[in-house]
C-alpha cells in the first residue's frame, strides 16, 4: 500500500482539505537523516479538535527541542478523507512529511476522552498497524499513550505497549532516549525495551503485569511479571511548573480550530475537591506559575504568532493566588496592541468593576455558573463548595453589567441525590430569573434590563471517574435517569428558563469505559469491526452498535456501569498511584453519604496525599 | 492623527496552500503582518483588526503567483523593509513577490491568466484543438450561485486562449474575465471541457488536473495590474 498518488489530487475531493494539507507556518520540519527517533503524535479526533489542546502543542515542541528526534502531528481523517485514502490505498500519514505512520519508532495517542477509544483503534487500523499489541512484531513501532484517561487504560491496555501516567513534559523525552539508546547500542527488541521502560518513573508497560479475577468478575489481584518493575506506578509531575518547558511558538493553523488563540496555562491542579471531579484529583498538588513568567511566555507568543487573543486556562482561575498582578501585568500591553484577554471561569467578583470589564470574556460573555447540584444538602455532599448566595450575587454582578444571559450547569444522578434536589435545580433557575426582575424594578427608569432575562439549564449526567471519592458509587439505570429527566422537565415551567440535558446513553457507555478493566479491550476489537468511529459526535455515536459490541464480547455494561463497587475490592487501576491516596478518597466518599463538606486546599489541608509528590509554589507547602 | 500610506503586497499561494480558502486566507494574514511588527492601519469598533483588503478571490484548488492585498500603515517603513519582514513570516508556500505603492485601482482589474493542465488518457493533438473549438465558441454553462442556477454563455468572459498537447497532457492557457460582476470562475471551463469530451475525473489515478493563476491584468487585457 504505497502512496502512489499524489495529495494535490485526494484533497480535492474532501470537504475540508486544510485539515490534510498542513504545510502551517510553525510546523517542524527536520532531515530525516539526521534523525534518531522519529514521533508520530496521534489525536484520536479532528484536526480542529486536536489543534487546540494546550498539552499537546507542548509535547510537540518539547520532543521537537531534542536533535535527534522528530515528532510530527497526525489527527484522525474525516469519513469522505477515510474513503478516499481507502479508495487509493493511503495509509494514515504525518501531517509534516506525508510518511506512512506505521513506519515511525514511536506513535503515542493522547487520550484526553473515553468516547475516543475507537478512534485509537480506527487510526491504528488506517495506519495499517495491527490493533492488538501482541500482534505486532518487533520492527513495528512502539505505540504509546498518555493524557487523563491512561489513569484507568485497562480497557485499551490490549492495544497499547506501554502508557504514560501523568504528566508528560520530560517522561517521554526520557522515554524517546531510551529507545534510542537501546537502538544505538544493538539491545533493542520489543520485549527489552518495554521490560526497561516500566523501570522508568511513571511507565506502565501493561503486559507486564498479571490480572486475575474471581468467579464474581471482580479482580482478584494484579501481579508484575519481574520483580525490578514497581507493583505501583506513580505519576510523573513536573515539580516547578516556572522552570517546566514551554513553547514559544506555535504550529499555526490556517484553518479555524476551536481554540485559535494563545493559551497559558496559570496553574496545574485545583484546590477545590468536588467528588465527582476527577481532574480535581489527578492533576494534584497545586502548582502555580509566577505572574513573571507567564507575562513573558505571553509576550513571546504574541510576538511569534500574531494571535489577538489570550486566553487563560485553569481549571477554576479565580483560585490563583496571584491573579491580579498576572492579569494588570498582561493589560498593560495587550490593550494597546489590540489583544483581547479573556479568562473563561472567572467568578464575578474577583476585582474592581474597571479591571473586570477589561476583560474581554467578562464583557463579551455571558455569566456561565456550576452549582452542580439543585440544594445546598446535595452541593455539601458532593463538595460543590457554592452556595445559593453565591450564584445570586455573581448574577447581581452580571445583570447589573447589562448582561441578561446565564447559563447553569448542573449534574443528574449523583450519589445520595433525591428528587427534592432535582426539583432543586428548577427552583435555583426561577431564583435567578426573580432575581433579574427583583433588579429590574430597582432599577427603574434608568434605561438598563432592556433585554428580557435568558437563564439556560445544561444538565448532564454523573458518571462514575477513577480516582474520584465517587469511584465505587453506580451510576443510575437509563430508566431512571430518563425518568429523572422527565420529571427535571415537568418543573422547567418559567417561560424564561431553557431546559437541556445531555444524552444518558453516552454518559452510560463513558461510564463502561472510565471503570472498565481489561476484558473491554474484546468489546473494543468488535467496535473496529462494526466500522465505528468519532463516538464523541453525536451523529456518530449508535447505542445500539455499543450494546452488540459488549454482547459479542460477553461483558456486561451494568457490571461496570451501574454497580456500587465494594470500598475493599481491587480496582482495575490499583496498579496506578495518582499521589492522592484511596484512604483520603475513601474517607471523602463516607463524608459525602453524611452531607459532610472538605475545606479546599487554600483553607487547609485534607491531607489527601498528593503532597509526597513534591513540587514547587504548591498549597501543600504554604500549609506545613 | 498619523497620515497613513496604502501600500500594496503581491505574494504567491502554491502547493499545498492551494487549500486554504480564502477566509482562512485572511485570518492568516492579519496574523502575518502582526508579527511581522508592521505598523498597520486597524479597522474601528468593537473589535479592532488590521485592515486589509484582498484584490481578488481564489477558489480552493487554484494556486497563484500573483495575488494581491492591500493595507495602510501609520508609520514610516520601507516598502523594503515591509517585504522583507513579512516574508520571514511565510509559511514556505507563500512567498513575496513585492511591496510597492498601489499604482491601479482594484476596481480596475479585468481579467486573470490562467494555466489549466488536464492530464487524461484521452490527450492528444485532436483534443486540444477540439478545446480550441468549443472554447472559441459561445459555450452555455450552468452557473451555480447563492440566488440559484442560471445558464450563461462564458464565451464573452474567455478574452483569449491557447490550447496545446505538451508532455502527454493538455494545457490551456486562458485569460478569463475578472470583472466583479462577470467572474469566470477557472474551475467551469474544465468542466465545460469534461462534460463536452467525457473526461471522468473520479478515475484519479490518470484523470486529474491543476490550475494556476499567472497573471492579472487591466480591463485592457494588456497592461498588468501593479
Ligand atoms: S496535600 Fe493537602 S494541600 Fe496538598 S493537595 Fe493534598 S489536600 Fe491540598
Amino acid at each position: 500500500m504505497k502512496k502512489n498518488i499524489p495529495f494535490e489530487r485526494i484533497l480535492k475531493r474532501v470537504e475540508k482539505p486544510g485539515r490534510y494539507s498542513g504545510g502551517e507556518f510553525g510546523q517542524i520540519i527536520k532531515d530525516k537523516n539526521d534523525i534518531k527517533a522519529r514521533v508520530a503524535f496521534c489525536f484520536p479526533d479532528t484536526y480542529e479538535i486536536g489543534m487546540s489542546n494546550l498539552g499537546v502543542r507542548i509535547l510537540y515542541s518539547v520532543l521537537n527541542e531534542h536533535k535527534d528526534i522528530w515528532c510530527e502531528r497526525v489527527y484522525a481523517p474525516w469519513s469522505d478523507m477515510e474513503e478516499q485514502m481507502k479508495l487509493h490505498g493511503i495509509p494514515l500519514y504525518a501531517t509534516e512529511s506525508g510518511d506512512p505512520v506505521r513506519d515511525f519508532d514511536i506513535v503515542a495517542f493522547t487520550l484526553q476522552y473515553e468516547m475516543s477509544y475507537t478512534n485509537v483503534l480506527y487510526m491504528l487500523e488506517l495506519a495499517g498497524l495491527e490493533l492488538l499489541a501482541s500482534e505486532r512484531k518487533d520492527d513495528d513501532p512502539i505505540v504509546i499513550g498518555g493524557g487523563p484517561c491512561a489513569y484507568n487504560a485497562e480497557p485499551v491496555a490490549d492495544f497499547f505497549d506501554v502508557f504514560s501516567i501523568g504528566e508528560g513534559e520530560e517522561a517521554l523525552v526520557e522515554f524517546t532516549e531510551l529507545y534510542i539508546k537501546m537502538k544505538q547500542d544493538g539491545t533493542y527488541t520489543k520485549s527489552a525495551f518495554l521490560h526497561e521502560a516500566a523501570k522508568l518513573e511513571g511507565f506502565y508497560v501493561p503486559s507486564l503485569y498479571n490480572v486475575e479475577y474471581n468467579e464474581d468478575n471482580t479482580i482478584r489481584s494484579i501481579t508484575p511479571l519481574y520483580d525490578d518493575i514497581p507493583a505501583k506506578i506513580t505519576k510523573r509531575i513536573i515539580r516547578d511548573m516556572d522552570k517546566s518547558y514551554f513553547p514559544d511558538k506555535f504550529v499555526m493553523p490556517y484553518i479555524e480550530t476551536v481554540h485559535d488563540r494563545i493559551t497559558l496555562e496559570v496553574y496545574r491542579g485545583c484546590i477545590r475537591g468536588c467528588r465527582f471531579c476527577q481532574a480535581g484529583m489527578i492533576y494534584r498538588p497545586i502548582r502555580e506559575k509566577s505572574p513573571e513568567v507567564l507575562n513573558d511566555q505571553a509576550k513571546k507568543l504574541y510576538d511569534s504568532t500574531g494571535y489577538d487573543e489570550i486566553s487563560l486556562i485553569s481549571l477554576s482561575i479565580s483560585d490563583y493566588s496571584d491573579l491580579h498582578p498576572l492579569c494588570e501585568q498582561l493589560l498593560s500591553w495587550t490593550d494597546d496592541n489590540m489583544v483581547s484577554l479573556s479568562l473563561p471561569s472567572l467568578r464575578a467578583d474577583s476585582f474592581s468593576k474597571e479591571l473586570m470589564e477589561k476583560i474581554s470574556s467578562v464583557r463579551t460573555g455571558g455569566l456561565t455558573f456550576a452549582p452542580e447540584a439543585g440544594t445546598q444538602r446535595l452541593r455539601d455532599a458532593i463538595n460543590k463548595n457554592v452556595t445559593e448566595e453565591d450564584l445570586m450575587h455573581a448574577c447581581t454582578v452580571a445583570f447589573e453589567g447589562g448582561k441578561s444571559q446565564v447559563k447553569l450547569y448542573f449534574m443528574l444522578g449523583q450519589p445520595t441525590e433525591t428528587y427534592e434536589d432535582l426539583a432543586g435545580i428548577a427552583e435555583l433557575a426561577d431564583k435567578v430569573v426573580d432575581k433579574f426582575f427583583e433588579l429590574k424594578r430597582e432599577h427603574k427608569g434608568d434605561g438598563s434590563f432592556k433585554r428580557p432575562p435568558s437563564v439556560s439549564v445544561s444538565v448532564s449526567t454523573f458518571i462514575p471517574k477513577p480516582f474520584t471519592a465517587f469511584q465505587w458509587e453506580a451510576q443510575d439505570e437509563l430508566d431512571i435517569v430518563y425518568d429523572k429527566q422527565r420529571f427535571l422537565e415537568s418543573k422547567m415551567t418559567n417561560k424564561f428558563v431553557k431546559f437541556h440535558h445531555h444524552d444518558a446513553k453516552v454518559s452510560r457507555v463513558e461510564a463502561v469505559l472510565a471503570r472498565g478493566d481489561r476484558r473491554l479491550s474484546k468489546a473494543l476489537l468488535e467496535t473496529r469491526r462494526l466500522g465505528m468511529c468519532f463516538d464523541s459526535w453525536d451523529e456518530f455515536f449508535d447505542y445500539d452498535k455499543w450494546m452488540e459490541c459488549f454482547e459479542r464480547a460477553g461483558v456486561d455494561p451494568a457490571f461496570y456501569a451501574n454497580r456500587r463497587i465494594g470500598d475493599d475490592e481491587i480496582l482495575p487501576w490499583d496498579m496506578i498511584d495518582c499521589g492522592v491516596t484511596k484512604e483520603f478518597l475513601l474517607s471523602e466518599n463516607k463524608k459525602a453519604h453524611e452531607n459532610i463538606t472538605t475545606p479546599n486546599c487554600s483553607q487547609k489541608c485534607s491531607a489527601c496525599g498528593a503532597n509526597k509528590l513534591g513540587g514547587e509554589k504548591t498549597w501543600c507547602k504554604r500549609q506545613l | 492623527m498619523v497620515q497613513a500610506t496604502a501600500v500594496r503586497l503581491g505574494f504567491t499561494k502554491t502547493g499545498k496552500l492551494q487549500f486554504i480558502s480564502h477566509l482562512d486566507l485572511a485570518r492568516t494574514m492579519s496574523r502575518v503582518v502582526v508579527r511581522a511588527g508592521i505598523p498597520i492601519w486597524y479597522t474601528e469598533g468593537f473589535n479592532p483588526r488590521p485592515k486589509l483588503v484582498f484584490s481578488l478571490p481564489l477558489s480552493i484548488g487554484t494556486e497563484s503567483v500573483c495575488e494581491f492585498v492591500d493595507f495602510k500603515i501609520v508609520e514610516d517603513m520601507t516598502c523594503e523593509e515591509i517585504a522583507k519582514r513579512i516574508g520571514a513570516e511565510f509559511a514556505p508556500e507563500m512567498q513575496v513577490n513585492g511591496v510597492w505603492y498601489p499604482e491601479h485601482k482594484i476596481a480596475e482589474i479585468g481579467w486573470a491568466q490562467y494555466e489549466i493542465k488536464i492530464n487524461t488518457s484521452k490527450a492528444s493533438k485532436e483534443l486540444a484543438s477540439g478545446i480550441t473549438e468549443l472554447l472559441s465558441n459561445p459555450l452555455i454553462i450552468t452557473k451555480k450561485s447563492k440566488s440559484g442556477e442560471k445558464e450563461v454563455d462564458i464565451n464573452p468572459l474567455i478574452k483569449s486562449q491557447e490550447v496545446n498537447f505538451i508532455d502527454g497532457a493538455i494545457v490551456i492557457n486562458a485569460t478569463l474575465s475578472c470583472d466583479s460582476a462577470d467572474y469566470l470562475n477557472p474551475e467551469y471551463v474544465v468542466k465545460a471541457v469534461a462534460d463536452k469530451f467525457g473526461i471522468d475525473f473520479e478515475k484519479v489515478d490518470s484523470e486529474y488536473y491543476s490550475i494556476l493563476r499567472y497573471g492579472v491584468k487591466l480591463a485592457d487585457g494588456v497592461t498588468d495590474f501593479r
